[in-house]
C-alpha cells in the first residue's frame, strides 16, 4: 500500500469505546451526512490497522438540553457553531472485522528492527482478535485499503463485482474462493438478481476456473433476452462466449426462444429411480404408501425396468374370466398388485398420479442421443452448459430434471474423483463444477433438501469439486443446514425479516449487519457476506451493460503494463 | 491599548485566592471589570488577577447629601477626593509569575497590605492568556459566587482586543471552545457564559 | 438589666406631664416676651442703657444688648456671594486619664478649605499634638479636661487664621460653637494667658479682614429673653406678679424668634453679648450674634451665629455670612447644618480605636526605651472585659 494514497484520506472520527462483542464506537468529526451505514472504514493505530464497517450512526449530546433547545437563535452564530461542535456529536458504530499488522512507520529506525524480527513473513489480514486503542483514527477506506482486503482486478482469479458505495473504489471477489464452497445470490424480485448472476457467471466463464451447469428455468441466461423492466435487449452468455457455452434443450426437437439448441437432452426410462418419484411427492400429491409401492415395483422388475413396466400397465383393465366374472387383466396394475401383495388401490393411485410423468416427452424408451454423456463430456472439457427448459418450465419438470441430471453428474464426479485419487497418474482430476440453481428453495426447502442431491452437494461435494451457486428470492425457505454451508453470500435488498435472518445465519456480527441489509437500496446495492468474502461490505454492483462486456472481454491477462500499475497506485509518471 | 504598567491602587486585604485593593474615585487609571492586573509580592514573585468587582461604600453623610436638592460642585469634589472612602477593587487570583515564568497556579503566599496593584500591559495580557492551555479559567469557574458569565465576557473582550492587536484573532475562538469543554456538563452556567459572550458581538 | 424599667415606667407619665406644662408655659412666656420685643425694640438705645444701669448693680449680668439697630428687625436672605473661600476648623481631644497605661492627652485639630462654585478638590489639614501634664500649665496645675478644651478652642481658631493666609478670594472662617472663649477653671493666671492668646488671634482676623464666626446648633441660650425680662422689670406699668412668674420660667431665645423668622434664611438683627467676660472683647472684637432660620421648609429651625463686632458692623460682610451659612446648611438637606463644619468634625474626630492604638504605641515606645511599663487601671481592665457574647 502506498503512503501517499493513504494520506489523501482525512480522518472522519476517532475511537472512543466499544468492545469486540458489541462493535466499536467512534466520535464522528465530519458532518454525519458524509458517512453512511455500511461504509468500509480503516482504523489506524501505531502498529496495527483495523478494518471495519459502519453499522450505525447515533446522534448524541452531552446534555439533552443542548439538543432540545436550538442555540442558534440565542447565541452568536460563531459561538453557536462552537457549542454544537462540542456538545452535539454523532457516534459511529463500527463493526471491526479484520486487522493487519503494519509495523512502525517505514521511515523510522524501529521499522528495520520490526522487519528483521518478522523475517520474510508478509503482512496478512487476519480476523479481528483485539481492538484498537482509544483515539485511534477512523478513516474511510481508500482504494488501496479496498484492494488490500478484496484484492485487485489485475490479479488472476479476482473479479470486480462492483464498487464501494461512497468513493467508488473497485471491489473484487475472489472467484476461486467463491466456487470453493457453495455460494448464494439472494434478493427480492426485481432487485437485479439475475443481472448480478449474469455478471458473476460471465466472470467465472471468463476466468475459466470452473465449468458451469446452469439450470435455466426461465430461459434467461443462455440466449439474448429482453429486460422485464426496461424492455432492452440483454445479451446472453452464449452470444458472448459462443465456443464455451453449450445450450441444451429439454426433449427431442426442443427449441429455445425459437432457436435450436446445441443439442437436446432426453432421459431414458431406465434412468428414473424410485427416489426421483418420491421427490415429487408434493408436486404429484403422492400418498404415504408410495415408497412401499415403488419398492415392490423395483423388486418385481428391477431398478432399470420398473418405470417402463409400470408405465405399460393399464390400471382398471379387466378381462372376462372363465367363470364369466370380470377380473383384472394380466397387464393391469391391479393384477400386479395382487400378485405382489401390494395394496391395489395404492398402486392404481400411484399409477394415475404418475401419468403426468408418463406423458413427459423427454423421458423416452431409448434416447436418440446420449445427451447426458454429452453434457458430462462438455463439462469435463471446460465448457459450460445452459440447460434450457424451453416449454417445460413448470415445477415438475424443474424438480425432476435438475435432480435427475445432477444425480447423474454427481455420481460421475464422485467416480472420477475416486479414480483420480486411486490412480493419480493415469486419470485426470475432474474439472471443478458449479451447479447454478435458480429458484433454489424449490429443491432445497425443508422437506426436499434431505431427499435431493443438492443438499448432498452443498454439504459434501466440495471435496469432489462440485459446488452450488444458489439463486433465490426467498432464502428463508431454504433448509437452514444448506444455508449454513453457503460460503459466500451476495445479497440484494430483501423485504422480509425471515429472509434477512436466513441470509445472515451462521455469520458473526449478525445484529449489526441486519440493519445494513434491511436498508440496502432496492436496486444495484448489494452486500457481500460470508466465508468467501474477507469482510462484509455493501457495494454498488456493476451494471450488466455494454461497458461491462467491453471491460470484461477487453481485459488482457498475462504481463501487466507497469506504467498502468504505477498510475493506479497514484504515481503519475 | 496600554503598553506601560499603570499603577492602580494599593492592597487593602488579601488571601491566596483573591485580594482587594483601594484606589481613589477620581483616579484616571481606574481599572474596569475584567481587567487583568498584577501585584508584585516580593522579588521574583507576582500575583495575577482579574477585577471582578468595583464598589464604593456609602455612609450617613453621603446618604444625607444624596437627598439634597442641589449639590454644589465643590461638595461633590470634596466628597470624592477627600473623604476617606476608597473605591474597593476586588480581584480573583488567577495565576502568578515566579522567577519570570508565568503559570496559572496560585502564588505561594498572598500579597500584603499596601502592595501596589498594576494594570497589565497588552503584552502581559497576551503572555498570560497564552501560557498553558487557558488553565486559569478553572479559578474563575470555581468561584460560584462571582458573576462568572459577565466576568468571562469582560475579560475575553479585553483579551480578544489584545490578541487581535498582535494578529491572533483565533485566540477568542479557542478560549470559547475551551470554556465549552470545561462547562459542557453544566448547562446553566455554560449558557449563561455563552449568552454573555454573544452579547459582546463580533469584533 | 441596668435600668429598672418597672420604676421608670411609673415615673414616665408624671415626667411627661410636667415637661409638657413647662413647654406650654415657656411658649406663653415667649409670646409675652415677643410682645415686649415688638414694643420696646424700636428703642434700642433705651434697652442698651437699661443693660448698662443693671450691670452696675449686677456684676454677673449676662444678657443680649442691642447692636446698632432695632432688635425687632428681621433680615431676609441676601444674594449669595459667589467664589469665596470657606474654611472650617474643628477639634477633638483625648482627655487625660489616669486609668490608661500611659497618661497623656492629645489635641487634634482639622481644617478644611473649600472654594465655592468650583470643582477643585477641598484642601484638608490635620494637626495632632500629644501633651502631658506639664504642657500648657507649666507645672502650676494638672491638665484638666477644661484646660484641654480651652486649648483646643484656641488651636482651632489659630489653625483657621493660619489657613486663611495668602488667599486672594474673600474668606470666611467658621467653627462649631460660640466665638466667646468661656470655660470654668480655677487657674486664673492660665486663663488670663490663654485669653490673651485668643484675643491676639481674633485681632489677626481683624487685620486680615477675614470673617470668622461660630455656629451654634440648636441653641438654648436665653440672652435676648433676659434682655426683655429686664425691660419688663423696669417698666413702670409692670405687673409685678407677672414679672416674678416670668423670672421662674426659662425661655430660650429661639422660642421668641421662631415665629418671627418665618422664611428660609431669615435672620434677626445683631445683638452684642453683655457678660462678665465680655469686657475682654472690646470695640471691634466685641462679641455679637444673630439667629438665623436655616430650615428650607416652612417649619423654622434656628441656629445662632456668633461674630466679632467689626464683621457685624459691615452690612456686606454680614450678608455674606448670612448667605454662606444658609447655603452650607442647604447642602445637608433635611437636617440643616453647615456641610463644611460636618466635614471638619469628621476629619478631626478621634475614634476609640485610634485612642487605643495611640495608647499602645506610646506604651510600646516607653517599654523599648527602658521604662517600666505602667499597667492600665484595674477599673479600666474590668471595663474592657468582653461583653456577653452570642453563640452563633
Amino acid at each position: 500500500m502506498n503512503a501517499s494514497i493513504r494520506d489523501k484520506n482525512k480522518p472522519i472520527g476517532y475511537i472512543i469505546g466499544g468492545s469486540l462483542k458489541e462493535s466499536l464506537r467512534a466520535r464522528l468529526i465530519v458532518p454525519p451526512q458524509e458517512v453512511r451505514e455500511g461504509s468500509f472504514v480503516v482504523i489506524r493505530t501505531s502498529d496495527w490497522q483495523f478494518y471495519g464497517l459502519i453499522t450505525d450512526l447515533q446522534l448524541g449530546a452531552t446534555d439533552p438540553r443542548f439538543a432540545d433547545e436550538p442555540s442558534g437563535e440565542r447565541l452568536q452564530s460563531a459561538i453557536s457553531d462552537l457549542l454544537q461542535g462540542q456538545t452535539l456529536f454523532t457516534t459511529l458504530e463500527v463493526l471491526p472485522t479484520l486487522m493487519l499488522e503494519r509495523g512502525p512507520d517505514p521511515g523510522s529506525p524501529e521499522y528495520a528492527q520490526w522487519r528483521e524480527k518478522r523475517g520474510a513473513i508478509s503482512s496478512k489480514t487476519i480476523p479481528v482478535k483485539t481492538i484498537p486503542s482509544h483515539y485511534a483514527e477512523v478513516l474511510p477506506a481508500n482504494e488501496g485499503d479496498v484492494a488490500e482486503i478484496f484484492g485487485s482486478e489485475t490479479s488472476s482469479g479476482y473479479f470486480r463485482i462492483g464498487n464501494t458505495r461512497e468513493q467508488g473504489h473497485p471491489v473484487c471477489i475472489d472467484l476461486v474462493k467463491l466456487i470453493q464452497r457453495s455460494s448464494g445470490i439472494f434478493g427480492a424480485t426485481g432487485t437485479g438478481k439475475s443481472f448480478l448472476t449474469r455478471i458473476i457467471l460471465s466472470g467465472l466463464i471468463k476466468e475459466k476456473l470452473a465449468s458451469l451447469l446452469i439450470f435455466d428455468m426461465h430461459n434467461e441466461y443462455g440466449l439474448d433476452d429482453t429486460a422485464t423492466d426496461t424492455q432492452e435487449s440483454v445479451p446472453g452468455l452464449k452470444g458472448k462466449f459462443p465456443a464455451a457455452v453449450r445450450i441444451v434443450g429439454l426433449g427431442r426437437g426442443a427449441s429455445v426462444r425459437g432457436q435450436a439448441p446445441d443439442f437436446n437432452l432426453e432421459f431414458a426410462q431406465s434412468d428414473i429411480q424410485p427416489q426421483d418419484i418420491e421427490l415429487l411427492t408434493h408436486e404429484l400429491n403422492l400418498k404415504d404408501t408410495t415408497p412401499a409401492t415403488l419398492d415392490a415395483l423395483v423388486s418385481s422388475f428391477g431398478i432399470e425396468n420398473w418405470y417402463s413396466k409400470f408405465k405399460a400397465m393399464k390400471p382398471g383393465s379387466v378381462i372376462q374370466g372363465e367363470d364369466g366374472k370380470r377380473m383384472p387383466a394380466p397387464d393391469s396394475v391391479e393384477t400386479w398388485a395382487l400378485e405382489n401383495n401390494v395394496n391395489s388401490l395404492a398402486a392404481t393411485s400411484l399409477h394415475n398420479k404418475m401419468t403426468r410423468l408418463f406423458h413427459l416427452p423427454y423421458i423416452v424408451e431409448q434416447p436418440a442421443a446420449n445427451g447426458l454423456n454429452e453434457i458430462i463430456k462438455a463439462l469435463q472439457n471446460g465448457q459450460h452448459i445452459v440447460l434450457s427448459f424451453g416449454d417445460h418450465e413448470n415445477d415438475l419438470d424443474y424438480l425432476l430434471v435438475t435432480n435427475l441430471l445432477t444425480r447423474r453428474i454427481r455420481e460421475k464426479w464422485v467416480e472420477m474423483t475416486n479414480a483420480h485419487r486411486s490412480h493419480i497418474e493415469r486419470t485426470a482430476e475432474p474439472r471443478q463444477l458449479v451447479v447454478v440453481l435458480e429458484e433454489a428453495h424449490k429443491l432445497l426447502n425443508h422437506e426436499m433438501a434431505r431427499q435431493t442431491t443438492f443438499s448432498t452437494i452443498a454439504r459434501e461435494m466440495r471435496k469432489y469439486g462440485v459446488t452450488l451457486l444458489v439463486i433465490d428470492q426467498r432464502p428463508s425457505q431454504i433448509y437452514s443446514e444448506v444455508m449454513s454451508q453457503l460460503g459466500s453470500r451476495i445479497c440484494g435488498w430483501l423485504g422480509d425479516d425471515d429472509d434477512i435472518h436466513a441470509v445472515l445465519s451462521g455469520l458473526a456480527g449478525r445484529d449489526a449487519l441486519r440493519g445494513m441489509l434491511a436498508r440496502l437500496q432496492p436496486k444495484e446495492e448489494v452486500i457481500l457476506l460470508g466465508w468467501g468474502i474477507p469482510m462484509p461490505l455493501v457495494i454498488q454492483s456493476r451494471r450488466y451493460d455494454n461497458q461491462f462486456w467491453g471491460e470484461l472481454l477487453g481485459k488482457t491477462h498475462g504481463k501487466v503494463n507497469e506504467t498502468q500499475i504505477m498510475k493506479e497506485l497514484g504515481f503519475q509518471s | 491599548m496600554n503598553t506601560t504598567p499603570i499603577e492602580i491602587g494599593r492592597l487593602l486585604r488579601s488571601s491566596l485566592t483573591g485580594f482587594v485593593a483601594g484606589c481613589r474615585v477620581d483616579q484616571p487609571s481606574l481599572p474596569v471589570f475584567g481587567t487583568l492586573v498584577r501585584v508584585p509580592i516580593e522579588d521574583q514573585l507576582e500575583a495575577f488577577g482579574l477585577v471582578y468587582d468595583i464598589h464604593m461604600d456609602d455612609d450617613g453623610l453621603v446618604r444625607q447629601l444624596a437627598t439634597s436638592h442641589s449639590l454644589p460642585p465643590e461638595v461633590i469634589a470634596d466628597n470624592r477626593n477627600n473623604r476617606n472612602m476608597p473605591v474597593e477593587i476586588s480581584i480573583i487570583t488567577v495565576g502568578r509569575r515566579k522567577t519570570g515564568i508565568l503559570s496559572h497556579l496560585l502564588p505561594g503566599h498572598p500579597p500584603v497590605s499596601l502592595d501596589v496593584l498594576y494594570r497589565c500591559t497588552s503584552q502581559e495580557v497576551r503572555d498570560f492568556t497564552t501560557t498553558g492551555r487557558l488553565g486559569y479559567f478553572r479559578h474563575i469557574l470555581r468561584a460560584e459566587e462571582l458573576p462568572v458569565g459577565e466576568l468571562l465576557a469582560a475579560h475575553l473582550e479585553q483579551a480578544r482586543a489584545a490578541h487581535r492587536e498582535s494578529g491572533d484573532p483565533a485566540w477568542f475562538k479557542n478560549a470559547t471552545r475551551e470554556l465549552i469543554t470545561l462547562l459542557r456538563d453544566d448547562y446553566p452556567t455554560l449558557m449563561s457564559v455563552l449568552n454573555a459572550l454573544s452579547d459582546l458581538g463580533p469584533e | 438589666m441596668p435600668i429598672n424599667y418597672h420604676q421608670v415606667q411609673q415615673q414616665i407619665p408624671d415626667f411627661c406631664k410636667r415637661a409638657s406644662n413647662q413647654r406650654q408655659e415657656a411658649l406663653m412666656a415667649a409670646g409675652l416676651l415677643r410682645d415686649t420685643l415688638e414694643k420696646e425694640g424700636p428703642q434700642p438705645g433705651k434697652l442698651a442703657s437699661l443693660v448698662e444701669s443693671e450691670s452696675a448693680t449686677n456684676k454677673s449680668l449676662r444678657c443680649a444688648k442691642p447692636f446698632q439697630e432695632s432688635p425687632a428687625c428681621v433680615h431676609g436672605l441676601p444674594e449669595i456671594t459667589r467664589g469665596i473661600t470657606l474654611i472650617a476648623a474643628d477639634g477633638s481631644q483625648i482627655n487625660p486619664s489616669r486609668h490608661r497605661q500611659v497618661e497623656f492627652s492629645l489635641i487634634n485639630v482639622a481644617t478644611i478649605s473649600l472654594q465655592t462654585d468650583s470643582d477643585s478638590p477641598s484642601t484638608i489639614n490635620t494637626e495632632s499634638t500629644i501633651m502631658d501634664n506639664f504642657d500648657l500649665t507649666a507645672g502650676t496645675s494638672f491638665l484638666t479636661e477644661n484646660i484641654i478644651a480651652l486649648e483646643r478652642d484656641i488651636r482651632e481658631r489659630k489653625a483657621l487664621l493660619e489657613q486663611a493666609s495668602g488667599s486672594n478670594t474673600p474668606l470666611l472662617t467658621l467653627t462649631d460653637g460660640p466665638l466667646e472663649l468661656f470655660r470654668e477653671t480655677n487657674d486664673a493666671h492660665l486663663i488670663g494667658k490663654m485669653l490673651g492668646e485668643y484675643i491676639t488671634i481674633l485681632n489677626g482676623f481683624l487685620e486680615k479682614r477675614v470673617i470668622t464666626a461660630g455656629y451654634v446648633d440648636k441653641p438654648q441660650s436665653d440672652l435676648v429673653a433676659r434682655l426683655l425680662k429686664l425691660s419688663i422689670k423696669n417698666n413702670n406699668t409692670r405687673n409685678l406678679q407677672e414679672y416674678d412668674r416670668m423670672e421662674t420660667i426659662r425661655v430660650a431665645d429661639i422660642n421668641i424668634f421662631n415665629p418671627v423668622l418665618q422664611n428660609p434664611g431669615d435672620r434677626t438683627s445683631v445683638f452684642a453679648i453683655h457678660s462678665p467676660w465680655s469686657k475682654h472683647f472690646k470695640d471691634a472684637l466685641e462679641l455679637c450674634f444673630f439667629y438665623i432660620n436655616v430650615s428650607q421648609t416652612d417649619k423654622p429651625y434656628l441656629a445662632r451665629v456668633e461674630l466679632p463686632a467689626w464683621c457685624a458692623s459691615s452690612p456686606s460682610l454680614l450678608d455674606t455670612l448670612q448667605a454662606v451659612v444658609f447655603q452650607q446648611c442647604v447642602i445637608m438637606g433635611s437636617r440643616p447644618y453647615p456641610y463644611i463644619l460636618h466635614r471638619a468634625h469628621e476629619l478631626a474626630l478621634i475614634t476609640f480605636e485610634e485612642t487605643t492604638q495611640l495608647d499602645s504605641m506610646l506604651a510600646q515606645k516607653m517599654l523599648d526605651s527602658g521604662s517600666s511599663q505602667e499597667m492600665i487601671s484595674n477599673k479600666q481592665s474590668a471595663k474592657d472585659l468582653p461583653g456577653r457574647g452570642r453563640y452563633i
